[in-house]
This record gives C-alpha cells, structure tokens and sequence, in this order.
C-alpha cells in the first residue's frame, strides 16, 4: 500500500462546513416530522374523543411490517457506523461494503413500506376519520427522506472513490451517518406513534 | 490500494478558483446556468425578486381595486378568480418578493461579511436560485390554471377551482419553500463554519447575525409549513378530500405563515441591515454591541410561528403562550432602537444617504408593525384583568377583543413583509457599490424608496382601521362583508390600499431601473473599494470582490469591527 506522507503544511482553521451543514438539514428534517408528529396526534385524540376510533374498520394496519422495518433500520445503523469506522482506519473496501449495505436496506425499507400500503387496505376518501391522508403523509415523508438520506450515502460513497475521505477527513461520511441515525431515530417514533399505540 | 491524501479545504483564493467556475469562463446564460460564485446567485436573487415584487403588488393592486366595492365582482371574473389571485398575492409577497430579496442581499454580503472567500455550498446555493424561480413559475403557471389554494371563506367544493391544478399549485409552493430552504441553509453554514480566524459569534457583523438569526427561525419554522402542504396534497389524492384538502381548509392550515408571529421572522435581517448602516452612516462604533446581538436573538426566538396554527388550534391567538410572546416583541425592538439611538446622538450629524434615510424609515415602520403586534394580543392580555372585576376597562377592551380575524392581519402582512423588503431595498444601497462597484443614484433609491413607505403606509393603515370596522380577514365574496359597520369606509379604505400597491409598484421600478441602470450597467459613479467607511470586512476587498473576494486571506479578526481598529491590525492583508 503507498500513502502520501509528505504533504505541505496544515491549513490554519480546519473547516467542518459539511458537518454543520448537514445539522441544520437534519434539524429541518427533525422540524418537519415534528410538524406531520403534532398535526397527527392533535387530529388522533380529536377523532378518537369524537367517534370512539382511530383507524377505520375496514382497514387492518398489521404491527409485524413496521416491526420488520424498525429492525431493519437497526441493521442499517450498525452498517453505516461500520462504514464511519472503516474510512478512519483507511480501510476502503469495507467502508464502500458498508455503505452499500445500508444503501441495500434503505431499499428494503421503502420495498416493505409500499408492500404495507397495498395490504393495509386504508383509502384516503372515506370519511369519518382522517387517519388515512395522515398514515400516508408521515410514511411518504419517510420514504421521501430515506431516499435523500441513500442519495446523501451514495454521493459520499462516490467522494471516497475518489479518494476525498480517509483517516484524515472523514467528515462526508460522518455527516452522512448523522443522518442517517436520525432517520433511524425518527422511524422510532414513527413505529410508536402510528402503528404500536394506534 | 493506493491512500491519497487530500486536505481540509484551505479556502484560499486559489482553490475557489478552482471549484467555481467564473462567469468569465461561461458568459451569459451558461455562467448563470453553471456559476458557483455566490455574487452571481445574490444578483440573480435580488433583481428576480424585485420583479417579484413588483408582479405581486399589482396582483394585490387588482384584488384590492376588485374590493373597493364590496357588493359585487366587477373587475375581475369572477369570485373564484378573486380567491386564486388574493392567495397568489399573499405568497407572491412572501415567497417571491421579500424572502429573495432578503437571500440575495445575504447570498452576496453575507461571505464577504464573515471573511469567507466562497458560500457553504456553491452548488446548491445556485441550485436553488434555479429551483426557486422553476418553482415560482410553476406556481404562477397553476394559479392562472385555475388552481390557487382554494377558497378561504366558504365553499366545501373546488369551485370554479381545477383540482389538478390546485395540486399544481400546492406543489409548486412546496418547491419554492424547499428552495428558500437549501438557499437558507447555505448562509447559516457560512455564517457558523467559514468564518475566520478570531470571528467568534460575537464579533459578527449584525446583518450576519440577524441572518444566523432569521436563518435558523426559518429552517426550523418553514419545514413546518412543508408538513402543511404534504398532508393538504396527499389528502387531495382521494377522490374527495377527507378534511384538509378541502377548498374551505387549505389556505387555513397555511395561513400562519402570513401572520404573526411569523412574519417577524422574515423582517428580522431589517434590523441587521440597520444596524450595519446607522454605525457606518453617524461613523461611530456600535456601542453595547452584545446587547444588540441579544435583542436580535430574542425577537428571533419570539418569532417562531409555527405553532400559531388557527386551522388546527383556532383559540391559539387567545392562548397565553401568543399573547405573552405578542407583548414580549416590544422589549428587544426598544432595546434595539436605544442602541440606534445612542449611536445617532454620538455621532451628530450623518452623512446624508439613501441607505440611512429608507434604513431609519424601516426600523421606524418595524416598531410601526411591532406595536401593532401589541396591539392585536391586547385585548385578550387585557381580557385577564377584565375578569378580575374590572368592568370600567370594556370600552377599552372589547373593540380590541373583536379584532381577532378582521382585516388588521392583512394590514399587518403588509406592514411587516412590506418593511422587510424596504429593509432589503436600504441593504442594496449600502452595499450596492460593493456588488457593482458603481454607485445607485441616492435620489432615485430615495424616491423609490419613499414611494414604498408610502405604499406600505396605504396598504397597512387603511387595512387596520377597517379591521377596527369589522371587516374581515380575507373579505373577498359580497356575503364575506356583512358584519361590516361602516360599509362606505371600508370601501374608501379598500381603494386606499389599492392605491398603496400601484404606489409600491412604481417605488420598486424606480428602484430595479436604478439598480440596473447605475448598477448593473455600469452608468453610476465609480464606487471605490469603501465609499462609506465601513467598519466591517467586506469592505477590505475591490469592489466588485474578485472571485474568491479577498486577494489574501483575511488576517486575524480581534474585534466586531475590524476596519477601524488600526491597533487590531484586522482586515484583509
């Protein structure tokens, strides 16, 4: 293996613009699902206090998908942090394996959640209850942030091909797997708030 | 396997050279189209939304001359093209006007405020200059489609309304929201990560503060608003709307975006503009600097609106939490404006400007709007003693209690939206030398510029009397004006604020053809590198800044004032 060892003097101020970066874009994420989190549970307790359920009957919202899902996040967060661990120890080929997985169960996640909206049975126009247009809506956001999340992955995965990321500078990975970890984070209070206390 | 090595970004001249493309390298369009120089997007920003401006004050011109007889649709065809064109006037103003011209002043001095020879992310700094005006366009395109977003006051059906057309329009705001996002996000990067060395938080420039400020309020408020939008589109999905796609509901769910406490959010960086231009403009140090960067904050975090939803919560403007952030406004602005004023008395007589004039009247109109602020959660904080026994306060109180969802919140938007912008307009004549190195003509930014306050005067006050008329928000169908007292004033008042818009209309003319005039074509009076003596660093470069802006890096910065400090040796070497 060759290295490039000798390189000139360090810059003065390292910059960790990505970083800072991506935690005013994870913030924005958080903000939203916080938004889609408030409108959900205020519509819920109004519904509920008003008709006596939820969900409508002819819909069967089943826990063992989301389940599937939130340990298949749990899968991914192991392999991205697998992947940060590896680029700090220059060790490429696990590092692009790694992220490669987690971009694979990012797949599997939106694969399992358009197989639960055809089983699920839940049709947005009819009434009384709005929980269909809300199910959706959170689920889509997910979905819609997952695939932002895999293209975060997949465009950090590229940079180290390139050879921008090593134990020197880690960063791009690193702010990849923070959003990653809160798309896991959030999935959580997803698989709480919507499927277990429905 | 070979490890090659690359390091850290340096952020030298020479290697934003190399990732930004210059405009000397794509003339034209393809320079626009592929450019990673943010003077280029802050350009692009600023003379795209004074057009903005300008297209959505005559949208609201029409709406308002439509209203100024109450009995009947006249003017335009009919009731549903009214709801479509007040909707498009409401978000023109926003999202078209005054929030790029805010990004574009930003976009360009930001950087060179904070010593950065680049912005955080080129890239998507361009890329959403492109996304915002794709997403503008689109939703101009889908109103005029007859989409719109539907018909506030009454209607359980679309109405003349497409419903495609309507989720046109949904998505289209949706992008112009996520564009303001991404441009957002790359001026609170800057702001906090490529600051140089001794810049902390507290020797930032105040217009980059109030930035870091607003820009943090806005990437943590409006995803709330892409929330909104998501769940009204999905529930259109359906062949009927279950609740929040209908025509009834859908600007209601939207609607805090226009009201307050929000719309301080956006008219928050006035008050860094000001504070950039009075010190410079009197030539005295900002004295109680932090204090300043506190008030700032304060009305930051008192401008978080996203709660103050009246579709979800319709008793939130009676709620303490908006009704104590209400009152609360008045403090940090009084903070702010004794800052101001001390700097004024200090420094006697000002050289004469049109950034000082329309920046001392925008800080004036800002307190104008916070009052109002006061004003509209008065009466439920008075409300409070009333119960306490206090039936003497009722002449007092209850005019004030029944405000709650007249015409004063449109009179407020304007107010507010409107300053935000002639903030906006002040900031270009105290940094236009530094993007054009040419000088606007100062009676033509005064002029422009006092048309606008006019405007913002004829369009705010007349709304506000007639709220005290009862006139309600977004009174648009004939039946909408029944409660009103006075019907013949509220007319007169109608027409006024009608009259206001075509005054705004010919203030931002004046303004965009100087500012293209003397600016962008070069006919005003060579500027120099620091025609006002500024204090801070963007005026230690050329003006206009080369690519990469300072031709060596910005030395250590040991003050909130670098340029006259000589003992700090601060600046650009």
């Amino acid at each position: 293996m060759a290295a490039t060892t000798e390189l000139p003097a360090p810059a003065p101020i390292r910059s960790r613009t990505l970083l800072v970066g991506t935690v005013f874009g994870i913030a924005s994420t958080v903000m939203v699902f916080a938004g889609l989190f408030g409108i959900y549970l205020r519509e819920r307790a109004l519904t509920i206090r008003a008709t006596g359920s939820w969900i409508p009957s002819d819909a069967t919202i089943e826990l063992s998908p989301p389940t599937v899902m939130a340990w298949t996040l749990i899968l991914s967060a192991v392999t991205v942090q697998w992947a940060v661990y590896s680029v700090a120890r220059d060790d490429r080929r696990h590092t692009y394996m790694a992220l490669g997985l987690t971009v694979l169960f990012g797949i599997a996640i939106i694969n399992q959640t358009v197989f639960q909206w055809r089983q699920m049975g839940l049709v947005i126009d009819e009434g009384p209850s709005p929980a269909a247009p809300l199910i959706y809506t959170i689920s889509g956001a997910f979905v819609v942030a997952l695939v932002i999340g895999m293209v975060f992955l997949a465009l950090m995965a590229f940079r180290a091909l390139a050879g921008q990321y090593s134990s020197r500078q880690t960063d791009g990975i690193v702010a990849a797997s923070m959003y990653w970890y809160t798309l896991v984070v959030l999935y959580f209070v997803i698989w709480i708030l919507v499927y277990i206390t429905k | 396997m070979t490890v090659t090595d690359t390091r850290p970004s340096a952020h030298t001249p020479a290697l934003v050279a190399e990732v930004e493309p210059s405009l000397a390298q794509y003339p034209g369009l393809a320079g626009w189209l592929s450019t990673g120089d943010h003077k280029t997007v802050g350009r692009l920003f600023v003379v795209l939304g004074l057009l903005g401006g300008i297209f959505s004050l005559v949208v609201g011109a029409l709406v308002g001359f439509e209203r100024a007889d109450v009995t009947g649709i006249d003017l335009l065809p009919d009731l549903e093209t009214l709801h479509q064109q007040a909707a498009m006037y409401r978000v023109g103003l926003v999202f078209l006007f005054a929030l790029p011209l805010i990004v574009g002043l930003a976009m360009y001095v930001v950087p060179l405020q904070v010593g950065s020879p680049s912005i955080a992310f080129p890239r998507l700094a361009l890329a959403s200059f492109w996304t915002w005006l794709v997403g503008g366009g689109i939703f101009i395109a889908s109103v005029f489609a007859d989409g719109g977003l539907g018909r506030p006051a009454s209607g359980a059906t679309m109405g003349g309304s497409e419903q495609e057309a309507v989720e046109l329009t949904l998505l289209a705001l949706g992008l112009v929201v996520i564009a303001a996002l991404a441009a957002t996000l790359c001026i609170v990067t800057t702001i906090v990560a490529l600051r140089p060395s001794g810049m902390g938080l507290t020797r930032v420039p105040l217009f980059s503060w109030s930035m870091l400020v607003s820009g943090g309020m806005w990437l943590l408020t409006l995803p709330v608003l892409v929330a909104n939008i998501a769940i009204i589109w999905v529930d259109l999905r359906g062949v009927t709307a279950l609740a929040y796609g209908q025509p009834a509901n859908i600007y209601a769910q939207l609607s805090w975006v226009f009201d307050q406490p929000q719309i301080f959010a956006f008219a928050l960086p006035v008050l860094g503009i000001v504070g950039d231009i009075i010190p410079v403009a009197f030539g005295q140090r900002q004295r109680l600097y932090g204090v300043l960067q506190f008030a700032i904050g304060a009305l930051g975090f008192l401008s978080f609106g996203a709660f103050a939803n009246r579709y979800f919560n319709p008793n939130v403007t009676d709620e303490v939490l908006f009704v104590v952030m209400g009152l609360l406004l008045l403090v940090p602005t009084l903070v702010f404006l004794g800052g101001m004023a001390d700097t004024a008395r200090r420094g006697g007589r000002p050289a004469f400007s049109s950034q000082l004039v329309l920046g001392a009247m925008a800080l004036l109109l800002f307190i104008g709007g916070v009052v109002v602020a006061v004003l509209r959660v008065l009466g439920p904080a008075v409300g409070v003693v009333r119960e306490a026994d206090k039936d003497w306060l009722s002449g007092f109180i209850d005019p004030l209690e029944d405000l709650q969802g007249t015409s004063i919140i449109s009179g407020h938007l304007h107010l507010v939206l409107l300053t935000a912008a002639l903030g906006a307009i002040a900031g270009l004549y105290h940094w236009g030398p530094k993007v054009w190195g040419r000088r606007p003509s100062a009676v033509a930014g005064i002029a422009g510029g006092m048309a606008l306050v006019g405007a913002i005067v004829l369009t705010s006050v007349p709304d506000i009397v007639s709220g005290f008329l009862d006139q309600p928000e977004l009174a648009l169908a004939p039946g909408d004006y029944a409660g009103v007292t006075e019907q013949s004033t509220v007319e007169a008042m109608n027409t006024l604020g009608a009259i206001g818009m075509v005054l705004g209309v010919v203030g931002l003319l004046l303004v965009l053809l100087d500012v293209l005039v003397g600016g962008a074509l070069g006919r005003g009076r060579e500027a120099g590198d620091d025609p006002w003596g500024g204090h801070t660093l963007e005026w230690a470069t050329s003006s206009p800044p080369p690519l990469g802006n300072f031709a060596a890096p910005v030395a250590p910065v040991t003050s909130e004032a670098p340029l006259i400090d000589p003992a700090d040796d601060g600046g650009a070497a």
